[in-house]
């Protein structure tokens, strides 16, 4: 192909631009986005130091008991609320005398002791929703708003740190539904479950000359949607072939567990490994909405995120790209502090939220909230989850949280610089 | 058009609250608009979306109809054949009964039953699970070969709704009768009204399951249930408090599935008082349920899920305030909202018309419709699976979120690939890659056997729900190779531009842009060139096939072709 290689370059982010603007419910309006586009307009050469290394966002859907994570062993209330799902003292992995991990986070645990691990108590937000799917969105979009304030807060940092360039292998998400944290006006996410069958088959060839012959979006006659889904294919195109040829050459130095965060978190290494510029990552692991059988489930999940986060530390350990990331870990909401009559929880507020990584500082942040001094039932959160989310921000790509949530959060020190 | 819009007012209103005034005809725009043009454009896209695939011969043929009687025909009720009696056969569960199993267990860990016993009681768990298994697909692919068929197209389109709205899972329920009986349920009522259709649902033995009512006891309710009716099925988040699912959940208590039974338990009802969305007494759950269907934001909030599934774009307020009032005071007539709908002008503007992302079903069977095929029933149930819309297994209890969210970099690629496989030019076991191919779903459900409880095995499951999409494709290759007659459809043509013109028609649900076109006509005489045929002299018959099923290939994996 002949084709000047700046031209085509930049009609291909042009068309992405337009990739994600639009949710499920059709096109955003942008306009009505709270300022926001005009606080990320910084001035040419004030671009902040975007940093080389690479944030896993781990997702517990389905509202993880944080009761049941980080258990508070140490709080009579606990065990007088949970009379058949509880942790007895003696079997959780105590870290002081109030809190221990779950039993089944041995490996978690230990790494706890080497100092990786920030456990930050209470994280939430005011006026929660007990709705999974417009908690998740609050999280999601960092805003209580959810949706309806614009982007998702990845979607938002990625313009505040890269600007208009776009690198299609750079946001990635390993897994079916890319989550709405990644939705974002310039920087679509790739998206896959098996990097192996991350490819045309058939007519690659003729495929790629409609996209070089193709013209503007405006001529195509059926408006933004067909814009959308050819920035979708754009970005398809170009970051297939990396993210497969990464993801087939990578040879983890350990066996991941066959579950699906265990697979997911052996693709995140290899994108890691593979250097091919994958700077946040999103995973996911399900199975958190215990309304019964709260104990059996929520140990068997924990055993899974065990296992699989184990296998992810010992795979990444002592490389330069794997001492590099940091994994941070959240859940739409907590659960009810006291169980219901199906030996399980309902839907609740605050939860612990879990960073880890060789750079960060472990320990505890924040505080725990209260077991009796409750909102109907519910926890009342200390730590507002958009101040963890600042720091590592801050702290990885460089960007100031005033930028990002047009407030600026107190940073509590777990990434120190 | 103005006796389409009175006839959903003849309706017998059944709740007192449901007070019978005069009626507010739908929008006023809708009388005042110029009449609806009934042409290749606007029957096109009534058949896509209140069925599925509009062929170019249906669409000349409804457009002979004329509109009147086009509409009417979709509401005939149809005397349908449902090949499956799922009171024939049990389900996985019943294989093994919970004491059963506890039985068994409880012998095992005092070392008195032999390996042999428990080898047999497992032989025994497997199968069951696997013809529970074998019956649910069976079901599915019996809806696909409907779908695709096009004897019930509105009924079937409501119904894929309706499983998206008043959703449960597979993986949750446990049971193939539940899940195929629930469908029945929704099928049955798809075009009815809505509140048999919300009673029938909060009393369906898979829901109850599902959402945990089963367990919603008077000592501790469980609030999942209670939330998710008012969340998902009548009012949309944020138009009830956190007081109001407490005291709803505690109506619901008692409500339970027993034998794939509905069944009342009063020991576990609470009979207490309760102040539901402001409303005192000691409510039940129909009595909860009445309250939800006298609030006009039920009205509003159904009328909308329904309007933003068939036009693909959110209503504005006024619209859907209008859809809502008509619904609301029709005592929830599906019928006549639709019948309102598919001649409104509104529901025929540019805004709608071919913008829609379609959604894994509506790509698959439109996809097979539009070549007059009826695919390997592999290539349905794991082509759905891959791109994210395996029937009855709905990612979560909002079903599926539709529209963009169906598209990710993989899964448009995907479906490049499925239509590969469909006209027979891309091998299954490409797409199902080498490390893939030794998995399979059975495979694991075995695994969980051994690992003795379903709960202990969760942790197998998402495995199982990542890889085993493509188990299927695996078994399908080689085995298929239609014959398309695309030579025959496209006929004689003077031109390149002739034949990629009739390819577009056939194909796709929206019209090419000029630039698409052009870059086609260029593939079309690229790909005659290799193949060896003259510019002038296409009619050699097996080459030219070849040429136009790469076409169609081709076609289908645009982003044009995943607008419907």
């Amino acid at each position: 192909m002949t084709m000047d290689k700046h031209t085509t370059g930049q009609k291909a982010i042009d068309r992405r631009t337009l990739l994600r603007g639009f949710g499920a419910l059709g096109a955003l309006t942008f306009a009505s986005r709270k300022g926001l586009a005009a606080s990320l307009q910084v001035a040419p050469g004030l671009r902040p130091d975007a940093g080389s290394g690479t944030l896993v966002i781990l997702q517990f859907s389905g509202g993880n008991d944080g009761l049941s994570m980080i258990v508070p062993h140490g709080d009579d209330a606990y065990y007088d609320v949970r009379p058949t799902i509880a942790h007895k003292p003696g079997d959780v992995h105590k870290i002081d005398d109030y809190r221990g991990f779950n039993p089944n986070l041995t490996a978690l645990a230990k790494r706890y002791q080497s100092g990786e691990v920030a456990v930050i108590e209470g994280c939430g937000y005011e006026d929660p929703s007990k709705s999974h799917f417009k908690s998740m969105e609050i999280w999601h979009a960092a805003d209580r708003d959810g949706r309806a304030a614009g982007e998702g807060w990845v979607g938002r940092l990625s313009s505040a740190v890269w600007k208009k360039a776009v690198d299609p292998n750079r946001i990635v998400h390993v897994g079916a539904t890319t989550p709405y944290s990644l939705e974002s006006e310039h920087h679509p996410a790739a998206s896959f479950v098996f990097p192996e069958g991350y490819r045309w088959l058939g007519n690659e060839g003729g495929l790629g000359s409609y996209e070089e012959s193709d013209g503007t979006p405006k001529d195509s006659g059926s408006g933004s949607t067909l814009d959308a889904l050819r920035g979708a294919y754009s970005a398809a195109r170009e970051s297939s072939s990396a993210v497969r040829k990464a993801a087939l050459a990578y040879r983890p130095r350990v066996e991941y567990p066959n579950s699906g965060i265990g697979l997911a978190l052996g693709t995140a290494a290899a994108l890691i490994q593979g250097g091919i510029g994958s700077r946040i990552i999103s995973v996911e692991l399900g199975g958190f909405d215990t309304h019964n059988k709260q104990l059996t489930r929520h140990n068997g999940v924990m055993t899974e995120l065990d296992e699989a986060l184990a296998a992810f530390h010992a795979d990444l350990k002592g490389t330069d790209r794997g001492e590099d990331t940091t994994l941070m870990a959240f859940s739409e909401f907590g659960r009810r502090v006291a169980e219901n009559g199906s030996k399980g929880t309902d839907h609740g507020t605050a939860g612990p939220m879990l960073v880890l990584g060789k750079g960060v500082k472990g320990g505890i942040y924040g505080k725990h909230p209260s077991l009796t001094k409750l909102d109907n039932g519910n926890l009342i959160h200390t730590t507002d989850f958009r101040q963890v989310y600042s720091e590592v921000a801050a702290q990885i790509f460089g960007v100031e949280s005033k930028e990002l949530f047009g407030k600026q959060y107190k940073h509590l020190g777990f990434l120190p610089s | 058009m103005h006796n389409l819009i009175l006839h959903t007012l003849l309706l017998t209103l059944t709740s007192p609250a449901l007070a019978q005034e005069a009626p507010t005809l739908i929008t006023k725009q809708a009388q005042d608009a110029p009449a609806l043009l009934w042409n290749a454009r606007t029957a096109e896209h009534l058949i896509n979306r209140a069925g599925f695939g509009a062929r170019p011969d249906e669409v000349d043929a409804a457009v002979a109809m004329g509109m009147e009687a086009y509409v009417d025909s979709l509401f005939v009720i149809k005397e349908m054949q449902v090949p499956l009696d799922p009171a024939d056969r049990l389900s996985g569960k019943d294989g093994m009964k919970a004491t059963e199993r506890d039985r068994l267990r409880e012998v095992r860990d005092e070392g008195m039953a032999s390996e042999e016993m428990l080898e047999a009681a497992n032989d025994k768990r497997r199968a069951m699970r696997r013809s529970d298994k074998q019956q649910l697909e069976d079901y599915t692919v019996w809806w696909f070969d409907t779908m695709i068929s096009g004897g019930d197209p509105l009924r079937d389109r409501m119904t894929l709704f309706w499983h998206g709205l008043l959703t449960s899972s597979m993986q949750d329920v446990k049971s193939s009768y539940q899940m195929i009986e629930q469908n029945h349920l929704l099928r049955n009522g798809a075009l009815g009204d809505y509140k048999s259709l919300l009673i029938g649902i909060a009393k369906n033995p898979a829901m109850l399951e599902y959402l945990d009512n089963d367990e919603n006891k008077k000592d501790a309710p469980n609030e999942n249930f209670a939330r998710e009716v008012m969340e998902l099925f009548t009012l949309g988040e944020g138009n009830y408090t956190e007081e109001d699912v407490r005291e709803a959940a505690r109506a619901f208590t008692g409500w339970r599935s027993r034998s794939s039974e509905y069944s009342f338990s009063k020991r576990q009802h609470d009979n207490g008082k309760k102040t539901f969305l402001g409303v005192k007494g000691r409510h039940d759950g129909e009595d909860i349920l009445n309250i939800l269907l006298e609030q006009e934001q039920c009205g509003d909030y159904v009328a909308g899920r329904i309007i933003s599934y068939l036009e693909g774009v959110t209503p504005s307020a006024e619209r859907q305030a209008a859809y809502g009032q008509l619904f609301y005071e029709s005592g929830y007539d599906i019928e006549g909202l639709l019948r309102t709908l598919f001649v409104d002008p509104d529901f025929y503007r540019d805004e709608v018309v071919g913008t829609r992302v379609a959604g894994p079903v509506d790509y698959l069977v439109g996809s097979a419709r539009r070549l007059e095929l009826l695919p390997p029933r592999d290539w349905l149930l794991s082509g759905s699976r891959l791109l994210g819309q395996r029937l009855f297994h709905p990612p979560s209890v909002k079903g599926w979120d539709g529209g963009m969210a169906w598209i990710t970099t993989a899964s448009l690629m995907q479906r490049g690939n499925l239509a590969g496989i469909l006209v027979g030019e891309v091998d299954p076991k490409d797409v199902a890659s080498r490390e893939l191919e030794e998995f399979d779903e059975m495979d694991a459900m075995d695994e969980m056997d051994e690992m003795g409880t379903m709960e202990d095995a969760s942790k197998q499951k998402a495995r199982g729900v990542k890889l085993g999409e493509l188990g299927g494709l695996k078994k399908m290759r080689g085995k298929w190779s239609p014959t398309l007659g695309l030579s025959r459809e496209v006929g004689r043509v003077a031109t390149s531009a002739d034949a990629v013109d009739k390819l577009l028609d056939l194909l796709l649900a929206v019209d090419a842009g000029e630039d698409t076109r052009t870059y086609l006509v260029d593939e079309y005489d690229k790909k005659c060139r290799e193949a060896g045929l003259s510019s002038r002299n296409k009619r050699n018959g097996r080459k030219r096939e070849a040429v136009l099923t790469s076409m169609a290939h081709l076609i289908l994996s645009l982003p044009e072709a995943q607008l419907n």
